[in-house]
């Protein structure tokens, strides 16, 4: 029988792997991206020493998010000084003078370049929901009776955990919660935690998107909501469907 | 945390280690906690006035008796650190080591001196983040708990007697009770 290691080492030699390339040697690391894409390094010589860089691909996976300029930006830079590591126009990179310092400055900028990808991500989609939450709002407001739609609903749940939802519209004898939701799984899995703990019979429950949902996340939010997109929410909070 | 509270609390830090302080009382209590192969322990300092912020936390390790660590805790903060670890397994050093010239790679028994962390606290940390990752290696003979006791108390200033030294580790009704 073979040992454990020996098992383990065959089952993942992939890791670390690398490979020559015009931007250095290229290095799988052990580390992901939001996606659960790896996150690979780069090594190239530099005088005496090495430069270990991630060759724009963070950047590029942030943008590739519907983020850009200087939030990314901000969000990178904050990441760099954890580990030392600096940040040029669009790349991650350490410079260091000894072989010695290869493993530390590898796992430097890996680490960096995830943390990065996977902060600006959530930074932007709660900023998208806060969009969303605007625009339904503003839409709602006008067509509703003075006072009626909340922002920043305070609700304790069933569990005893307490949560603000994105929007609350409260008639005579019942309440609405919504919550808006963009396509990444931070988003999905807070929202639908959030739902979940509210009982059906305590509120209206809607999960409003911007008509970018993917059908996986439809139908796992329609176990806890009605899920809708914006016109949606508006023929069902301001029209006949839900009364207030 | 802001970062104006992590500064003060920072500057609070350099002052207790300046000022005249003891271990407080006769040897701690070891506990289980949580996994069941590890026992704590924690012996306050006491500064001048009956003044306790800080202690001392002792971790030993039931199965891998060799190994064990103890910090300095001050108002739930580490600020120094010292681990037995074997000869031949190491434990990485962040980038920011290189400018105390300390090496990528420390092996075996070490320790973790708030000199060489407070700027990483301070500077390279969010505000509501703390820990103190760089670390130096130290005499391959600081192997006991009585070694690392009367380590930590030096480097930090805290003084003790020749009875609190000879710190006991968990009998073996404790081990293996």
């Amino acid at each position: 029988m073979k040992a454990l290691c020996d098992i383990i080492l065959a089952s993942t030699s992939s890791l670390w792997a690398c490979k020559e390339t015009e931007n250095g040697a290229r290095i799988r690391t052990t580390c992901v991206f939001p996606s659960f894409e790896p996150v690979f390094v780069y090594v190239a010589k530099l005088g005496d020493g090495f430069v270990v860089h991630d060759a724009g691909e963070t950047v590029a996976v942030i943008m590739a998010n519907g983020q850009d300029g200087d939030p990314a930006k901000r969000v990178i830079r904050s990441e760099c000084k954890r580990y030392d590591v600096a940040f040029g126009e669009r790349q991650i990179s350490l410079k260091i003078d000894a072989a010695e310092w290869l493993e530390t400055a590898i796992v430097a900028v890996a680490n960096t370049a995830a943390a990065a990808a996977r902060n600006a991500l959530k930074d932007n989609s709660k900023r998208a929901e806060r969009n969303l939450a605007d625009v339904i709002f503003q839409l709602l407001e006008p067509k509703l009776a003075k006072g009626t739609i909340t922002k920043s609903f305070p609700y304790l749940g069933e569990s005893g955990r307490r949560y603000k939802f994105d929007l609350a519209v409260q008639g005579k004898d019942h309440l609405t919660l919504i919550e808006t939701v963009t396509p990444h799984a931070i988003s999905v899995n807070s929202k639908y935690v959030a739902l979940a703990d509210v009982p059906p019979e305590s509120a209206k429950k809607i999960v409003a998107h911007n008509n970018d949902l993917s059908q996986e996340d439809i139908l796992l939010l329609q176990n806890v909501a009605i899920v809708a997109g914006p016109s949606g929410v508006m023929d069902l909070v301001a029209g006949s469907r839900i009364q207030h | 945390m802001g970062k104006g509270d992590k500064d003060r609390l920072c500057a609070e830090i350099d002052e207790f280690l300046r000022v005249r302080k003891s271990l407080s009382g006769v040897q701690p209590v070891w506990r289980p906690n949580g996994r069941l192969d590890r026992l704590d322990a924690k012996w306050p300092i006491e500064e001048e006035g009956g003044v306790s912020r800080a202690h001392l936390a002792f971790r030993y390790n039931r199965v891998s008796t060799n190994q064990p660590s103890v910090s300095l805790i001050y108002e739930r903060k580490k600020v120094c650190r010292v681990d037995v670890k074997p000869p031949d397994e190491y434990d990485g050093n962040p980038p920011q080591a290189r400018k105390f010239g300390l090496p990528a790679k420390v092996y075996g028994t070490h320790i973790h001196r708030w000199e060489h962390n407070r700027e990483y606290v301070l500077e390279c940390l969010p505000p509501d983040e703390w820990d103190i990752p760089i670390k130096e290696e130290i005499s391959k003979s600081t192997q006991i708990l009585g070694h690392i006791l009367a380590l930590i108390c030096d480097h930090c200033g805290i003084e003790f007697t020749a009875e609190q030294r000879d710190l006991n580790p968990p009998s073996r009704e404790d081990l293996f009770g």
